[in-house]
């Protein structure tokens, strides 16, 4: 990870977002075998496609090891749950997952509000995501829904 | 081989939809499992590790990070086609050589905070199975809705989460 700043600090009002506001873009990597490793070992899922370089060639058919999807939605959701602030919530997720992140690769996750709810007594914003590698190439796509409280 | 998208679903596959695990108690999540979500994301948010913080929010302590909620019955590595298994996803009679698990995506929703050390109850259930062919070959795309709940029997937790398994190579195939 190349990014640790946790930036929480900053609280977001529902009032302060509109459709088309660019949440905070967060990149992450390159991947390397010890981010796989400490997911494998936090997940407990010791599948050989997330570390063994000579497993995945020979029986995988890809060029090197991958991330984990759960790992790369840990990290767009820590992009998220940053920029909500301590008072707002992650309330929906929906991630497709289209491209894989390889050893050496890096994940640029974006948000971008698309709608707003016209209830004040429920004040969410629904984002479209999209990540991308250091080629520019899509890597996910999905749509999230945040809660954020009111002034 | 001659597997196709029209073939590799048995029967026997195909009537496993809807099949229903039993609810079964989670493992209750500790601070060292926070602690080592951290490590592997960098995730220091102080909501997670920091009672009066997190009780300056509006909440009643630390919460658990969202990605954390409900998963541990899903990722433990258990061998496919345990038959004791509570995920039901393991259960099914899907052809041996399907052993190379990808993600292929998720909806999930959230609908309360869940805190440290809350204990929960999940249950799941298989809702499709189809077959596709892509570039890592025929596929068999299983979606199961995994359901969480706290000791208020309130859901807390669903998630809709399509695996796509494809067939294993042999080295030098």
């Amino acid at each position: 990870m190349s990014d640790d700043s946790t930036t929480i600090a900053e609280q977001r009002f529902f009032e302060d977002v509109q459709p088309g506001t660019e949440l905070a873009a967060r990149e992450y990597g390159p991947l390397t075998v010890i981010d796989t490793v400490r997911w494998a070992g936090l997940q407990e899922n010791t599948q050989q496609l997330h570390y063994d370089r000579d497993w995945v060639r020979d029986h995988a058919g890809l060029r090197t090891f991958i991330a984990s999807g759960a790992y790369r939605q840990a990290l767009l959701m820590r992009m998220l749950t940053d920029w909500l602030g301590p008072r707002g919530r992650l309330r929906k997720l929906g991630i497709r997952h289209t491209y894989s992140t390889f050893e050496g690769d890096t994940m640029r996750f974006t948000a971008r509000a698309v709608e707003k709810s016209e209830d004040p007594a429920d004040p969410w914003i629904a984002c479209e995501l999209e990540g991308a590698n250091q080629e520019g190439r899509q890597i996910l796509t999905g749509r999230c829904t945040l809660v954020l409280p009111t002034r | 081989m001659n597997e196709s998208p029209e073939t590799i679903i048995s029967d026997e596959l195909r009537r496993c939809i809807g099949l229903k695990g039993p609810v079964r108690a989670l493992e209750t999540l500790s601070a060292s499992d926070v602690r080592r979500y951290v490590d592997a994301t960098g995730d220091a948010n102080p909501l997670w590790l920091d009672d009066d913080f997190a009780r300056s929010a509006g909440y009643r302590g630390r919460l658990l990070p969202p990605i954390l909620v409900g998963w541990t019955p899903f990722s433990i590595k258990e061998p496919e086609g345990n038959a004791s298994s509570f995920d039901v996803r393991r259960q099914l009679p899907v052809p041996a050589a399907y052993t190379n698990v990808r993600n292929a995506g998720s909806e999930t929703e959230w609908l309360k905070p869940v805190h440290l050390g809350e204990p929960l109850a999940c249950q799941s259930r298989i809702v499709d199975i189809t077959a596709r062919e892509g570039r890592m070959g025929v596929g068999i795309y299983v979606t199961q809705v995994e359901e969480v709940r706290n000791a208020e029997d309130e859901l807390v937790f669903t998630r809709r989460h399509t695996v796509a398994l494809f067939r294993e190579r042999q080295a030098g195939e």
